[in-house]
């Protein structure tokens, strides 16, 4: 008795997926069509329900929080100007010059007194013309820090040296250690 | 789609985070050369003045850890809280504080431009413009002329100007909440203690301004919500708040000015074109109140127009309420004489400055143009929602969503064509102001005992910074000043009659003195300071010799601890730390009660 032969193979058998095989991708990519938008929109829900939007628009206030500590830190990290250094023993401050330096500097200061006083008497009252005379003196500080190349800081210091301890100039100058009642602007 | 909501991309501003970074790195941008220079100062006078006055409250409170309520740095001892030029009191001092004094302050100029940026923003929703427009608002608000100007002046106190809006979205939103007119009271409170001795007495006067506006339009419309009395009741707790925050400065601020007023006799005034020209002219150097001054931009300004060119009602409320304020900004020349009446009410007879009304012109131009901005935007949105675009768009297969988006964000990009026109007309001319900023380096510093100078006011901040005080010094009050002070003492504390005894100082600090006496017979002890009637000692009676600080003492071998301790500073710390206090206990209430409810609603339901 001859054997049932078995049924003659598709002409395409070997080329073409298997009927169950295409199903399930089919499925895997019909399931994903439809889960990805139910995946988001289930996470929208969630987001709302659970505030979750919420707490991301107040973690989103760390940001400027990040960005200012930041810019904080850019801004202590520039170097800031030197130090003077204070001698508890001698009660002196180390500017780095030495006494002939200092009162040459002094010196070169006084020897402008005369005329800046004589530019300030068109003012009738005391106070604007000490006033005056220290406006002119500032520039004059600034303007010679510039030409020495030292801080301003140092000039004034040496000012106050010469008043605190009453030196006088070659020409007889001495600064006067007195200041005049303050005077209101009223104008 | 409704008109109102925000749109596209700009609706990323909504997120507080993004938004408050979007200001910060606007901010850090515009004000970069300051930023990062934080050591050099500019060269207008004025910068010395403040330099000295923050160094002052610096030292006061980083070295010797004391409120600056006393400070001997400057013309021998003045009120240091009670000055009402200093920013010895403001909250802003936390940054130099944690800082360091000068990188501190620049930080802090920083977040008063970001909170300025954030007050027009929220002044411009308001207002109704939103998204795009009132980026723009804020923009051009805070970075508008008179931001620049006060860096060239060397004021940089006037960066209170930048809570004008926080001011006014403060009183207008306290009709319905009074939560905002608590906002508005912390604004005002901050103006004044960051020395708002000319941003304090403007910015009341625009406010009540405003508040006479308000109202007017409420009784003339026959308004229930809100009702007429509504701007009262916001403004009354405005007052409450900032008068309770700030009484520690107040009291004191009061008592010295009473004592020593601030007299100012001059005229100002400015004509219609002078105004004209500070907001809207562009100038190389425009001086203290010159031609672009206060730079806005004429771009902004025929935003404002076409805002009121649409009706927009609000719009021309803010209009007419920058014309007021131009009004006032003419001082003296002022068509409808608004300044002459500010003149003559009580408290405001020496106000000064009438041209800084024009940052409240400048926040109101800024507003309207943003909100011409949004009205533009919904307009183009109306043309592209037209229902032959529609049909057009059913041809291709685009879903509906999609199709909304599309021209969201075609009119998000249109819109941002005029906005980029108004923004860059502003900045290119005020930041490259900031970036032409002459500055020099600040001087040296030096810890050493502290003792008097002769000084020198026009370099103010070189002495505080190496421990001396400047004798000679310039403040716009007369404070007293003893004609005995000297620079020239080779000792601080020293007695009347040298031959009674000795007197040895045991440390200093700027509001306690603490010295060992031996005396053989009753003296007086001088100290080279100006007198002022919040010195205490514990020996003996404190008084005025020649002006100067002395303590009549008994004889004998002890300790002498002179101490500044101003009662007024100390009965408005109460007032202010009670008024704190409630509010945060008010506040804490409302939130445990909102969660509270919130957490019974589900039960409920």
């Amino acid at each position: 008795m001859q054997p049932i032969a078995p049924p003659p193979p598709d002409a395409n058998e070997g080329s073409a997926p298997p009927p169950a095989a295409a199903s399930v991708s089919h499925r895997i990519l019909s399931w994903l069509r439809l889960a990805i938008p139910e995946l988001l929109l289930q996470l929208r829900n969630l987001c709302v329900s659970h505030r979750i939007l919420s707490w991301l628009r107040l973690a989103s206030l760390a940001l400027p929080l990040i960005f200012f500590a930041w810019k904080a830190g850019r801004i202590v990290r520039v170097p800031g100007p030197g130090r003077l250094a204070w001698d508890e023993r001698t009660g002196t401050a180390d500017l780095g010059l030495d006494t002939n330096h200092r009162q040459a500097l002094f010196e070169e200061l006084a020897s402008h007194d005369a005329g800046w006083k004589k530019a300030n008497a068109r003012f009738e009252d005391d106070w604007s013309r000490h006033d005056d005379f220290h406006a002119l003196m500032s520039q004059h500080i600034v303007a010679q820090s510039r030409t020495l190349g030292m801080s301003p800081t140092i000039l004034c210091l040496v000012y106050d040296e010469a008043v605190h301890a009453g030196w006088v100039s070659t020409k007889g100058v001495k600064f006067e250690a007195r200041w005049v009642p303050l005077k209101p602007r009223t104008r | 789609m409704s008109t109102s909501e925000d749109r596209g991309l700009a609706s990323l501003v909504n997120v507080a985070g993004l938004r408050l970074l979007l200001w910060l790195a606007l901010g850090s941008w515009f004000y970069a050369r300051i930023l990062h220079n934080p050591y050099l100062i500019g060269e207008g006078h004025d910068w010395t003045y403040f330099t000295h006055h923050l160094i002052a409250s610096y030292r006061t409170y980083v070295d010797y850890h004391q409120l600056p309520v006393w400070n001997p740095y400057f013309c021998g001892g003045i009120p240091g809280i009670g000055n009402v030029q200093s920013m010895a009191g403001s909250p802003t001092m936390i940054f130099p504080i944690l800082f360091g004094a000068l990188p501190g302050w620049r930080l802090s100029m920083l977040v008063m431009l970001v909170l300025g940026m954030e007050g027009a923003y929220q002044y411009a929703r308001h207002n109704g413009a939103k998204s795009l427009g009132a980026v723009v608002a804020a923009t051009c608000f805070a970075m508008s002329g008179r931001f620049v100007q006060l860096l060239y002046d060397g004021q940089p106190v006037f960066l209170g100007f930048e809570m004008t809006p926080w001011l006014f979205v403060g009183f207008e939103r306290g009709f319905r909440d009074l939560r905002w007119a608590v906002v508005g009271g912390l604004a005002m409170s901050l103006v004044f203690l960051e020395g708002g001795a000319v941003a304090t007495p403007i910015l009341a006067v625009s406010l009540a301004l405003l508040f006479i506006v308000s109202t007017f339009s409420l009784v003339v419309t026959r308004s229930r919500d809100p009702a007429w009395w509504s701007p009262l009741r916001s403004l009354l707790v405005m007052t409450a708040v900032t008068v309770g925050l700030s009484a520690f400065r107040l009291l004191p601020v009061g008592a010295a000015l009473l004592a020593f007023p601030r007299t100012w006799e001059g005229g100002e005034s400015y004509t219609a074109a002078a105004v004209f020209d500070m907001l809207f002219t562009q100038h190389a150097s425009p001086g203290y109140s010159g031609p672009g001054s206060a730079y806005l931009g004429v771009f902004c300004l025929l935003a404002a127009a076409y805002a009121v060119a649409q009706h927009d009602r609000r719009s021309v409320f803010l209009i007419a309420m920058g014309f007021l304020c131009f009004d006032l900004a003419m001082g003296e020349h002022s068509w409808l004489h608004l300044y002459a009446v500010v003149k003559h009410l009580p408290i405001l007879q020496n106000i000064r400055n009438p041209f800084r009304f024009v940052v409240c012109t400048a926040l109101f131009v800024s507003v309207a143009a943003g909100k011409g901005l949004w009205l533009f935007e919904d307009r183009l949105l109306r043309w592209m929602r037209h229902p032959s675009l529609d049909r057009l768009a059913l041809r291709f297969p685009i879903p509906q969503h999609w199709t909304t988006r599309i021209v969201s964000s075609a009119v998000t990009i249109l819109v941002a064509v005029p906005a980029y026109f108004i923004v860059s007309q502003n900045l290119k001319y005020n930041r490259g102001r900031v970036d032409r900023l002459p500055l020099h380096a600040v001087g040296l510093s030096m810890d050493r005992p502290f003792r008097q100078s002769i000084g020198n006011r026009w370099l103010a901040h070189v002495w505080p910074a190496v421990n001396l005080g400047s004798i000679a010094c310039f403040e716009e009050q007369p404070f007293f000043t003893s004609p005995a002070l000297r620079g020239d003492l080779p000792q601080e504390e020293y007695l009347a009659d040298p031959s009674a005894g000795t007197v040895t100082r045991v440390s200093w600090s700027p509001t306690r003195v603490d010295l060992d006496l031996w005396l053989v017979k009753p003296a007086t002890v001088i100290v080279n300071q100006n007198y002022h009637r919040g010195w205490f000692a514990n020996h003996g009676s404190v008084r005025s010799l020649d002006g100067l600080l002395a303590v009549s003492v008994p004889q004998g071998k002890y300790r002498l601890v002179i101490r500044f301790v101003d009662p007024l500073v100390v009965a408005g710390g109460a007032v202010s730390v009670m008024t704190a206090g409630g509010l945060l206990g008010i506040g804490g209430l409302g939130v445990y009660r909102k969660r509270r409810r919130r957490r019974e609603e589900p039960i409920r339901s």
